[in-house]
């Protein structure tokens, strides 16, 4: 192996070459090609406006429709059962009981009341029925 | 050139537009061309964007600020326009830019319009080796002695990095090209 160093060893050339000619011929290439594209780009902007009235058409449908669909869509879905929820409630941890309350209107903790039928004995006889009562009182 | 300003009003006016324009290709298609065939390395490639080069500085020259000097700002476009050109044809053919000059320069062997020497065939090789950065960074300082403070310019990269790029791909041009 011999050392080689670019800046004290001779320039290398890049070796490219052109065509004979080629400057020459250049410039009147170039106007052609530019007087071809002139007329395209007349058309171009033409279609530039009218691609970018399409885009503007198609977002604002899509903005229109998407709530409707949605809306639909989410209205014709069937309810989930009292055992659904539960199920999904035990199995998400992260959902916690304020997170719940967060979502309930004032009407909804007046059904609730009025459904839980919440007097004294009824309380006591939950209670006694429920294993963990012990654990509850010494806490 | 003479004073530039008055150049480039030339250029935007309707009236004297085609004459300066005229004048524009005579003076600078040359080094542009020398240019663009470092980086694309083909003759035909380089004729394309050479004329792309030269109709998008034609249709954006209202657009030119004067922040920079007229030629900076065309050697711009040139190296942005061949940059482009690489990616484009190697996304066509599902190959990394990288990939894709390295393809072209096995082939430079057939190139009619390559001098075939050697050394320079070995020398474009080592260089197809290297990233792509690395290998425009190396082309436009080694062949084209563009300052680094012109090359910072054109590729808005800070001069230290710049040098950095440079030492690291003569390191490794010069490691490949004492190998035999």
């Amino acid at each position: 192996m011999k050392p080689f160093h670019l800046d004290t060893n001779s320039k290398i050339k890049s070796g490219f070459t052109l065509p004979p000619g080629y400057f020459e011929s250049f410039e009147s290439k170039l106007f052609e090609k530019l007087k071809q594209e002139k007329p395209t780009n007349a058309i171009s902007i033409n279609f530039r406006k009218a691609k970018w009235y399409s885009m503007a058409a198609a977002v604002i449908i899509v903005a229109v429709s998407l709530p409707i669909y949605n809306y639909h869509t989410i209205s014709s879905l069937p309810k989930p059962t009292s055992d659904e929820l539960e199920y999904y409630l035990d199995i998400h941890p992260a959902i916690t009981s304020d997170d719940i309350i967060s979502h309930l209107s004032e009407t909804d903790v007046q059904t609730m009341q009025i459904n839980a039928n919440l007097k004294t004995e009824n309380i006591e006889n939950y209670l006694l029925k429920t294993e963990s009562i012990e654990y509850y009182l010494l806490d | 050139m003479e004073n530039e300003k008055v150049f480039i009003d030339s250029l935007l006016n309707p009236t004297s537009q085609n004459a300066a324009f005229k004048r524009l290709i005579q003076l600078y298609q040359k080094p542009l061309y020398h240019h663009i065939r470092t980086i694309v390395l083909n003759h035909d490639d380089t004729d394309d964007v050479l004329q792309n080069t030269f109709i998008k500085v034609y249709k954006n020259i209202n657009k030119f600020k004067g922040e920079s000097k007229l030629f900076s700002w065309i050697y711009r476009i040139a190296t942005n326009e061949s940059l482009t050109f690489i990616q484009q044809k190697a996304k066509k053919n599902h190959v990394s830019s990288e990939e894709y000059l390295k393809q072209k320069v096995e082939n430079l062997q057939a190139d009619v319009y390559f001098e075939g020497e050697e050394i320079q065939l070995k020398l474009q090789k080592a260089i197809a080796k290297l990233p792509e950065k690395q290998q425009l960074v190396f082309k436009l300082r080694y062949f084209e002695e563009i300052k680094y403070e012109e090359l910072s310019e054109l590729l808005t990269t800070s001069v230290g990095a710049l040098k950095a790029s440079y030492h690291l791909a003569t390191k490794k041009i010069e490691e490949y090209l004492k190998e035999d």
